[in-house]
């Protein structure tokens, strides 16, 4: 049978599709071929797959071929049975006739015959030519159609059509195509059923000696070609699995080593995606198929059919993981293969699964993820060819072009060099390129670091490769070669492992046994039989992959440095953009770190630096530190060729902040000497930097410094500096921020001068000025370095640590500074609050109470008011106050202040006033204190004394005085607290005066009483009086009539002293000592304390002894009124409306004005007689008065003559009040006879109640 | 019960080869927070970078595998050529938290992690169970 393997494989490639036969009966077919290729494909056939469930398929192509076309007629039996999957599926027979009788005796017969083979699957079309409007010929052809389809279709199945050609045939062709589908699934399903069960009898006998792999694969095959055609690709795809896995399975088989293949001419370009490169007849070996070429085949068969599923994305994933374990195999049989022949194939492998699954796949068309997914594989296959072209360009010597970077370093490093049983020698004509070779070496300097870092460079190699290529030279021993040897060792070489980046699969091939034998005939010639050396190993490995490499794309990729750089480009480009479309951006940005290192050694910074700048955000963000050093050198250094100050400053910054054992002492010196020299270079603008990760700070631990509203303080910070060396900062300030208000900026504080800030931890004093109250915390430290203007926001971790969370990075923040809200620090007061002696000079007592806070050095600025003076002869006293009477808690607490050993045993002292200010002693920081001020109350009025005729008008301002005093306090007397203070002045002694008594002989006795206003007692020594014009004094002389002085008057009392006086019967005119009021002298003591109120004024305090004590004298005016004794005129009240006064109602109010008697004499002279000058008094808080208050009425002078005056007003207030008076102005008061004779008061009622909006009550 | 709540926060990855393998546990925002050369086998001493590289590397496999699959130990998510990364996420994990489990402490310090799968005899692998936090 595999003898047959060649006519398949022309069999296959000849037929495409499925095959429907026409059986031409009535020579029709030229008619209606052309219909019936009009109506191909097929639209929707259901046909039974694998699994013998109905799959749908849509566009099924179909070739119509006549029974009697050559391609048909032409097939032996023999070969009909073994490529069964060409022959027809359908047959269609074609027949017309429009004669019943024809039909009965031509056509049925011969259908007959053709209908009878049971192993066709067919139907008959009817094809009628009859014209519709020919209605007989039409009728005839009924009929016959009638007749056919009684004669060969049955119940089960139908099996005719009818097409009329002038007709409308829409449902004819619908027909059609469910015929040919049904005639298509049955003979698909026999033919299925037949293959399986063959197939099912060769694996049978798959361990028995006949079994042959080529007949397995010709009928596994032929069924997968079944399904194929019929377009259920997923059906063939398992087939062609199921064939890998027998293959697979067979080829592993023990004792059947066979050929491997790969010898052929471009063997080395994989084929992994072209079935028909080879012919299998060429790979055809013994019983089965080489494996190098078939395996590569049968998956370019399933890749067809994934293609044809629209997968893509599966043939990228199968062809990676194929290409990984077909590489296993090439590794087995490496030796004998050319030189580098898996690397080659690998490289074009990959290239053609991306060029394929690129062109296949069709962006968004497929779901997201098996996008994504796509991406990340055709990433994985860019990074393998790179690898592998990567070791291609080093093995020719191309190594000192690839950067030495983690990631070519563990591709290259790991990954075992080929081993090929000998390695290649040098050709003997080659010693010119083997110069230039060696040239290229010497001149390849290993590009020095930046910063002169000093770094072993990442291997790219293995093991060393001198060492590996002449030992696997024929002539030369080990023993030989150490000389040659840079002495490194490597990895453990023999890992016989594929090399790929990432190896899925957990499948390990085992290590091909090391040929030790190296025995090459060629080489024992050869006359390079000392080792090779390294020049000499490049061109000897050139010229083989010459040899291997078939490939112009791949040959000239090699063929020079830029060539190998661009192709080297391609693929890292490649790689980095699928892995980023596949949001793998470890492996993009990495990558895009390497394409970054290509561009930095063409001079092409900016592009570097902005690759190496996401490899540092990426290794940065997640702090991958030891992999952040090996990048940011990079960075920095394009940044500083870049002219980039501020990139360059930060790079070198965050060189400084990664960990201190990632970089030598004296590198990260050269990071600082960086940072400050440009710093203080020529730099146009200020560069800002962040140096969070540097320089840390945080608050001096222990509680907060607390502040009082106001109050400048110091604040000590603690600074980290990461910097290797001592740095000077121009300038240093720090920011607090206020918890409870975060819109507001912090408040800047400034260091003081120019700080050097030594390497690790730095103790700054901040001067604090007064805060707003509110708790802070730091802000930011900022400062300035030359041209850097540096800000840090990041808190020490170098503080004990506060918690056991290690992911904390940032410790929460703790106030540094608490500023209290503003409350009284201090009060000032007055000690007294009873009155004082006027005109006296007196002790005003002010108590000073500093609340927790400190009165050092406070200075109290003390204003009188008007009225008041201070006595500038004596010093202010100022002694310890100490409250008694308030609560006992308080003067305990100042017991225990007296205690401290701040406060010293001092309680008094007398103080000058200076400027109107003085200064605290130390004592009184932190006690309370008071202060006694003298000071004198001036008043010049003279005391007055009452009586029922002239009341005593109080007036409580009268005495008041006003002191304002001003405190300055705090440590630089910013606090200031002012106060006024009253102090109320008073006489000793209130007076009221009245007639007790009048004897008859005419005299009158007279009471004082005196009524005490102060708070202390007075001792009366003596009293006098001084008596007005009209009044004498009585036989006492002026003297009370009895003495009992010295009288004492305790405290709110009264006491009376009784004068007797009568009237001067003859009116002594012209005496000029005559006063116009009595004046009452009152001779008295006052004894006293200042603490409790009035006191012996100052000086007489100060005076001395006891026995010198100065008597004080109280004057106070008295008002005497003489009787009446000559009334001419009469001013009589008129009795008011009995229903009341009440406020806000009119009233009139009248007097009756009578004259008594005519009057005469001197008087009558004067004036004008029959007129009397009135004058109304109200006070007018209690009355409106509406008429004329002053004004003259007409009254006769004859006696007896009467006049009533009215006047109109209305009362304001409610109560007893004194009513209007009239006075007579023009009269003398004692010819005015008034009834009633006093004073006196009417009751005025309140308003009435408004009603307007009141709801009434029930 | 806690295999659907998986919280990437911290991930315990190892990664052994020949003799020598590297073990790390990777906290939240994928930050290592420690790391352990471990392995009987003379250093090389780019062998930590390396190894640094490749497990950060893996990180990409792990973002997309930590959530399509609830197993917690993965034993092979990625390689690197004859290197192999396996990962354990613990989902249990409390981020922030210090690590308390004796089970823990037994695994990692006394060594029984390291157990020996069949990949053959001399290409052997020690695969490293590592104790996984999420």
């Amino acid at each position: 049978m595999a003898n047959y393997l060649a006519q398949f494989q022309t069999v296959k490639t000849s037929c495409d599709r499925i095959v429907a036969a026409v059986e031409d009966v009535s020579d029709l077919w030229p008619t209606v071929k052309g219909l019936f290729e009009e109506h191909q494909p097929l639209k929707r056939a259901f046909l039974t797959n694998r699994t013998r469930n109905p799959v749908l398929v849509e566009n099924l192509p179909v070739e119509f071929i006549l029974t009697t076309d050559a391609r048909l007629r032409s097939r032996s039996p023999q070969e009909q049975y073994l490529f069964w999957f060409r022959e027809p599926y359908a047959t269609i027979v074609l027949v017309t006739c429009e004669d019943l009788d024809e039909f009965k005796n031509i056509l049925k017969p011969r259908l007959k015959l053709i209908v009878q083979n049971d192993e066709r699957e067919w139907f008959i079309v009817f094809v009628s030519k009859v014209h519709p409007s020919n209605d007989q010929a039409t009728k005839s052809v009924k009929k016959v159609y009638a007749k056919l389809e009684v004669d060969f279709s049955s119940k089960k199945r139908e099996r005719c059509c009818k097409l009329d050609i002038h007709g409308p045939n829409a449902h004819f062709w619908e027909d059609l195509e469910l015929k040919i589908t049904e005639c298509i699934r049955n003979t698909l399903d026999r033919r299925v059923l037949f293959y399986e069960d063959e197939i099912r009898k060769l694996t049978e006998q798959r361990f028995m000696p006949i079994w042959n792999f080529c007949n397995f694969f010709i009928l596994k095959e032929s069924l997968a070609f079944i399904f194929e055609m019929a377009h259920l690709h997923e059906d063939a795809l398992r087939e062609y699995d199921e064939l890998e896995l027998c293959y697979l399975e067979t080829v592993n088989m023990l004792g059947k080593q066979r050929e491997f293949g790969g010898f052929d001419s471009e063997d080395d370009q994989a084929t992994l995606l072209k079935p028909g490169s080879k012919p299998l007849t060429q790979i055809v070996q013994d019983d089965s198929f080489r494996e190098f070429d078939f395996r590569q085949y049968l998956f370019a068969c399933q890749s067809r059919l994934l293609f044809k599923l629209n997968r893509p994305s599966e043939v990228s994933s199968r062809g990676y993981s194929f290409v990984i374990s077909f590489a296993k195999a090439l590794t087995l049989h490496e030796s004998v293969l050319p030189f580098c022949l898996r690397e080659v194939w690998v490289i074009t492998a990959c290239l053609a699964l991306l060029d394929a699954t690129a062109s296949h796949h069709h962006d968004g068309i497929v779901a997201p993820n098996i996008e994504k997914e796509l991406y990340r594989l055709q990433g994985d296959l860019y990074s393998l060819a790179r690898v592998k072209f990567m070791r291609l360009g080093y093995l020719i010597g191309y190594g000192t072009d690839i950067e030495k970077s983690p990631l070519n370093s563990a591709c290259l490093s790991m990954l075992p060099w080929p081993k090929p049983a000998v390695w290649p020698s040098l050709p003997p004509d080659a010693s010119s390129e083997v110069l230039e070779k060696e040239k290229t070496i010497l001149q390849a300097t290993s590009r020095t670091k930046h910063f002169g870092i000093q770094r072993k460079p990442l291997p790219l190699e293995p093991s060393v490769l001198l060492r590996v290529a002449n030992r696997r030279r024929a002539s030369l021993s080990t023993g030989n070669i150490p000389e040659i040897f840079d002495g490194r060792t490597g990895f453990t070489e023999g890992s016989g492992l594929e090399a790929s980046p990432r190896t899925p699969s957990s499948r390990k091939v085992q290590a091909p046994p090391m040929s030790r034998t190296n025995s090459s005939p060629g080489n024992f010639e050869s006359p390079l039989d000392r080792p090779m050396r390294l020049a000499e190993i490049f061109v000897a490995a050139e010229h083989a992959l010459r040899l291997t490499i078939s490939d112009h794309d791949l040959l000239k990729a090699l063929s020079s440095t830029q060539d190998f750089e661009h192709k080297y480009l391609n693929l890292t480009k490649g790689a980095a953009e699928n892995y980023h479309r596949s949001w793998w951006k470890r492996h993009g940005v990495v990558l895009d770190g390497e394409i970054a290192a290509v561009c930095f050694k063409h001079g092409k910074y900016d592009l570097a630096a902005n690759s190496y700048e996401k490899v540092c955000a990426l290794y940065a963000g997640e702090r991958w530190q030891d992999l952040l050093a090996e990048v940011l050198p990079n960075l920095a250094e394009c940044q500083k060729n870049l002219n980039d100050h501020a990139g360059y400053m930060s790079s070198c910054v965050r060189l400084l902040s990664l960990d201190k054992g990632l970089f030598s002492p004296k590198e990260r010196q050269a990071f600082q000497i960086e940072v400050v020299n440009l710093a203080h270079s020529e730099m146009e603008n200020p560069v800002p930097l962040d140096v969070s990760s540097l320089i840390t700070f945080s608050g001096s631990t222990g509680p907060p410094l607390q502040l009082c509203d106001g109050d400048p303080g110091t604040l000590l910070v603690t600074v980290w500096s990461g910097f290797p060396d001592d740095i000077t900062l121009d300038s240093l300030s720090l920011t607090l921020v206020a918890t409870n208000n975060t819109d507001e900026g912090g408040q800047a504080l400034k260091s003081s001068a120019a700080t050097v800030l030594k390497p690790g931890r730095n103790t700054i004093t901040f001067d604090l000025p007064p805060q707003k109250p509110g708790s802070y915390v730091l802000g930011v430290v900022t400062g300035q370095i030359g041209r850097l203007r540096f800000r840090s926001h990041s808190f020490s971790k170098g503080g004990p640590a506060d918690t056991d969370d290690f992911m904390s990075y940032e410790k929460p923040t703790r106030p540094i500074l608490k500023v209290s809200k503003p409350r009284a620090l201090v009060d000032l007061a007055s000690a007294v609050s009873s009155a004082l002696l006027i005109n006296e000079a007196q002790w005003i007592g002010i108590i000073v109470h500093p609340i927790n806070y400190s009165l050092k050095g406070a200075i109290l600025h003390i204003d009188t008011g008007p009225g008041l003076k201070i006595e500038d002869s004596y010093g202010i006293e100022m002694e310890r106050y100490v409250e008694i009477d308030c609560d006992a808690g308080a003067s305990k607490a100042e017991v225990s202040v007296e205690d401290s050993p701040v406060s010293p045993k001092q309680d008094s002292e007398v103080l000058n006033l200076c400027d109107g200010k003085i200064v605290f002693s130390e004592w009184a920081s932190n006690v309370s204190s008071i202060l006694w001020v003298p000071v004198r109350a001036l008043s010049e009025k003279l005391a007055r004394g009452s009586s029922s005729v002239t009341p005593l008008k109080q007036d409580i301002l009268e005495g008041m005085r006003t002191v304002a005093l001003k405190l300055e306090f705090g440590m630089h007397h910013n606090q200031i607290f002012e106060r006024t203070v009253a102090a109320h002045f008073t006489d000793p002694f209130d007076v009221t005066t009245r007639v007790v008594n009048k004897c008859n002989d005419g005299t009158m006795v007279l009471q004082v009483m005196l009524h005490s206003l102060v708070k202390v007692n007075l001792i009366v020594l003596d009293a006098w009086l001084d008596l007005q014009e009209g009044f004498v004094h009585g036989k006492s002389e002026g003297r009370p009539t009895s003495t009992f002085f010295p009288l004492v008057v305790s405290p709110g009392s009264r006491a009376a002293v009784v004068f007797s006086i009568s009237l001067e019967k003859t009116m002594s005119s012209g005496k000029d000592l005559q006063l116009p009021e009595s004046i009452l002298n009152i001779k008295y003591e006052i004894n006293g304390d200042r603490a409790a109120g009035a006191h012996k004024p100052v000086d007489a305090d100060h005076s001395g002894s006891d026995s010198e004590r100065r008597a004080l004298v109280f004057k106070s005016a008295i008002v005497l009124q003489r009787p009446v004794l000559d009334p001419c005129l009469t001013v009589g009240f008129l009795q008011l409306p009995s229903d009341g006064l009440r406020v806000g109602k009119l009233i009139t109010i009248q007097w009756r004005v009578e004259r008594l008697k005519e009057l005469k004499g001197s008087e009558a002279v004067e004036q004008q007689h029959d007129e009397v000058l009135y004058e109304v008094n109200a006070n007018s808080e209690n009355w409106m008065i509406a008429g004329r208050k002053r004004g003259h009425v007409s009254l006769s002078e004859e006696k007896g003559s009467r006049v009533v005056i009215s006047i109109l007003c209305v009362p304001l207030v409610a109560g007893y009040v004194r009513p209007p008076q009239l006075s007579l102005p023009n009269v003398e008061e004692e010819n005015v006879r008034s009834n009633p004779p006093g004073p006196h008061l009417v009751c005025v009622l309140p308003p009435l109640l408004s009603s307007s909006y009141c709801v009434p009550v029930k | 019960m806690f295999g659907k709540h998986k919280t990437r926060s911290n991930l315990v990855r190892d990664f052994v080869m020949a003799n020598t393998a590297c073990f790390m546990i990777v906290a939240r925002n994928d930050i290592p927070i420690y790391e352990a050369e471990v392995g009987s086998a003379a250093k090389r001493e780019d062998a930590a970078q390396l190894h640094q590289f490749i497990l950060h590397a893996a990180l990409d496999v792990v973002q997309d595998l930590a959530w399509t699959t609830s197993a917690m130990f993965l034993k092979s998510v990625d390689r690197f050529n004859d290197l192999v990364v396996s990962i354990l996420l613990n989902p249990l994990y409390l981020p922030g938290s210090r690590i308390t489990s004796t089970h823990f402490d037994t695994k990692i310090i006394k060594g029984t992690i390291m157990v020996t799968p069949d990949f053959g005899s001399k290409n052997s692998i020690p695969v490293f169970l590592s104790v996984f936090q999420l």
